[in-house]
């Protein structure tokens, strides 16, 4: 009895140990990229909703039954903590082959380049579909670190019911916005905007005609751009054409979130949207359920402007893992990606619509791009751009901007105290980017 | 005898490997990491007390520490006062006591999830249930979101009413007090009151000092209730320690930075610990005169 007490301890024991052996050892064990009895298995992982799951698992399933010697395994995941799971995976070495990336990351894991695989290695990956100025967006240091999937731009879109309902035009200039939103009942608010660095950026390019940071991190505008651009956005807040910060602490939260499914964006109280025309989709597909048409509003234009700009950067990002072991099964699958017609007729416009000119033609003849999303696609297309660099991505960045807007508003600091502390901790964010992904001079 | 200690500490090997593993090593190596600037992608350096002497410059954190210390206590008296309220009212002898004591429980076992937090945000909107519901009292709407005393309000609402853990504490040491002694005062003409405070009060003291200990150090660590429901709050009111050192550790992944945070934290608590530890010979009864 008790050398079996002892038989079943020392077995417990052992188990547990070696439980936490399999766990530390996962990382060797691991067969990404491998090949198993002949046929090649990648990992590729995504971000999205439940769409976007179920076209990619289904464009996947495609690939694999045209392509029998290789396995992908798809990694789908919500976006929450995404930026931490990836770091941990890639400081780990465990992120998938193939993998969506956001802008910012290309500079923060791969500064010089090398932090992904080089793309122009890959013979079965076609980039001739796309402009060559564009992909410059998924390249650090001259190298093509990821293909950038589509291009996003800032718009606004307005519930063109809400409007048809008080009787008030669609506005094309700021002043008409101030003029329209006395039609509406109070607490209603015109634009509902994520965040104030969206059309406090917006302002600063029309007046500007450049981007808030150049290539090599400096910052584009001064403090007393940044006083006259909080100034114009605070006069737009008190005219209920801006959500308040206060409004938006109160229905929404304090983070930028997308507004497709807020409350309050679906009952018409906030009668429109400052966004990516990425957003465009989900705007749509709300108001469409509660009976409500979304259209794309002509973009205003500030007086004294150097341009009708809007802002620009890619969607989201392709690239390879730069240990790859294997870069032919992983580029043919990148490939179908981001040119295969079936694969693109699958996959539709659940990532906005695609850059690559064998994908647009794809969604396109499939009759997918209709509504406000063609309306978008169109905006996007003629609309004068600016391309901002991946400090736009930032989110210390971006907080700056809603937390000095926020001090204004609740009475904690004036116009002019805000747009020194933001051109100041702007500036020193950026300088502390521009050492973290080598761009410092 | 020495057979005998093997197998004990076979036994205890899978919590031992678990605790190395899971909690001396990551403390002890954030401790090392409070000294460099680990970023989990470049290579990390050295940087002595660099960050320590960063974080008493850093207004975010110095107001972090204002908002915890506030939450602290704020929350801890509220959540014990109102817990051994409960108790006492749940140590008679009620029709469906146990139905009870269960239902006042379920609020710590549901406490910081997410569908609570969602809903808790829907009860404190403008036109919530919580403003709804003061207008049948003719009392005006309050921003309880969108001002920094009404989100601090809420997520202090949101923890005291997680109060069941320190209620079933009390409630065991209400039953321990003898009944003797409430036959005795009441015999000599002493009101409930007076009961309550000269004979129930003094004789659960190493209950409340437990609960209280207990509860101050889950408060400076607090982190799911605040985080779902206000996030930073206006004015950053409800950004607590614990989520300052999230937000550095997990969204800028300055890992050094919010390692010495999280100590500076510790010792912290530690501090306010050994302070309660040494007010209690003054406050504290112990019927075996606290070990001595």
């Amino acid at each position: 009895m008790k050398n079996m007490k002892k038989v079943i301890v020392a077995l417990l024991a052992l188990t547990m140990v070696g439980s936490l052996m399999v766990g530390c050892g996962a990382k060797k064990g691991s067969d990404s990229g491998s090949e198993k009895g002949g046929k090649a298995e990648i990992r590729f992982s995504w971000w999205g909703n439940d769409d976007r799951h179920k076209a990619t698992q289904d464009m996947i399933d495609n690939f694999e039954a045209e392509n029998p010697d290789i396995t992908v395994k798809g990694e789908p995941s919500g976006f929450g903590d995404l930026e931490q799971k990836i770091t941990t995976q890639i400081a780990g070495g465990t992120e998938a082959d193939v993998m969506t990336l956001l802008y910012d990351w290309i500079p923060k894991f791969s500064s010089d380049g090398t932090g992904f695989y080089d793309l122009s290695k890959i013979e079965d990956l076609d980039l001739s579909t796309y402009d060559p100025e564009f992909l410059k967006f998924g390249q650090s240091n001259g190298i093509q670190n990821a293909v950038p999937l589509g291009k996003n731009v800032t718009g606004i879109y307005l519930n063109k019911s809400a409007f048809d309902r008080v009787g008030a035009e669609i506005p094309t200039t700021w002043d008409e916005y101030k003029e329209a939103a006395k039609k509406f009942p109070d607490g209603t608010f015109l634009v509902v905007c994520p965040t104030p660095r969206f059309a406090a950026t917006l302002y600063l390019n029309q007046k500007t005609g450049l981007p808030e940071f150049d290539e090599k991190g400096e910052l584009n505008y001064s403090e007393a751009d940044y006083l006259e651009a909080m100034t114009w956005y605070k006069d737009l807040v008190d005219a209920k054409v801006f959500c308040s910060r206060q409004d938006y602490l109160e229905n929404v939260g304090t983070e930028p979130v997308s507004i497709a499914q807020n409350k309050k964006f679906i009952e018409g109280g906030y009668v429109g949207v400052m966004e990516w025309t990425g957003g465009i989709a989900s705007n749509e597909a709300t108001l469409k359920e509660a009976g409500d048409e979304l259209i794309v509003a002509p973009l205003p234009v500030i007086d004294g402007a150097k341009g009708a700009y809007t802002i620009a950067k890619p969607t989201m990002l392709l690239g390879i893992k730069k240990s790859e072991k294997n870069p032919e099964a992983a580029g043919k699958f990148l490939n179908d990606f981001c040119n295969g017609t079936k694969a693109n007729e699958i996959l539709g416009v659940t990532r906005g619509i695609p850059e690559s000119t064998d994908a647009v033609a794809a969604v396109e003849a499939k009759g997918l791009i209709t509504g406000a999303v063609k309306a978008g696609y169109e905006f996007a297309k003629e609309a004068e751009v600016i391309n901002e660099t991946p400090f736009y991505e930032n989110g210390t960045l971006t907080a700056i901007y809603s937390q000095q807007m926020e001090n204004v508003e609740l009475g904690q600091s004036d116009l002019k105290t805000a747009a020194k502390e933001l051109y100041n901790q702007t500036k020193d964010e950026a300088a502390n980017l521009a050492v973290s992904y080598k761009l410092a001079k | 005898m020495l057979k005998n200690e093997k197998a004990g500490y076979l036994y205890i090997l899978p919590w031992l490997i678990g605790f190395i593993v899971l909690t001396a090593y990551p403390f002890i190596n954030s401790f090392y990491i409070s000294f460099t600037n680990y970023d989990m992608i470049n290579e990390s350096k050295f940087i002595g007390l660099e960050n320590y002497v960063n974080l008493f410059k850093d207004a975010d954190f110095i107001k972090s520490m204002g908002a915890t210390f506030k939450y602290t206590f704020l929350t801890v008296p509220l959540q014990l006062a109102f817990a051994l309220f409960v108790a006492f009212i749940l140590n008679d002898k009620l029709k469906g006591i146990n139905f009870f004591r269960t239902a006042y429980y379920v609020p710590s076992l549901l406490g910081g999830n997410v569908a609570i937090a969602i809903l808790w945000r829907f009860m404190f909107q403008p036109d919530g249930f919580i403003n709804r519901f003061m207008g049948i009292f003719g009392i005006h709407p309050v921003a309880w979101l969108s001002t920094p005393g009404g989100a601090m309000t809420v997520v202090v609402l949101l923890k005291v009413w997680q109060f069941g853990s320190a209620m079933l504490i009390f409630l065991a040491a209400l039953k321990e007090v003898p009944g003797d002694y409430y036959e005795a005062a009441d015999i000599d003409g002493a009101s409930k009151p007076r009961q309550f405070w000269s004979i129930t009060i003094p004789l659960i003291t190493p209950t409340i000092f437990f609960n209280l200990t207990m509860q101050l150090v889950n408060a400076f660590q607090e982190f799911n209730g605040p985080y779902l429901v206000t996030g930073k709050g206006p004015l950053n009111s409800t950004y607590l320690a614990s989520m300052f050192i999230y937000d550095h550790a997990f969204k800028y992944f300055h890992m050094g930075y919010a390692s010495a945070a999280s100590w500076v934290l510790f010792v912290i608590i530690v501090a306010v610990t050994l302070i309660l530890f040494g007010t209690q010979k003054k406050w504290v009864y112990y019927s075996d005169g606290g070990g001595k």
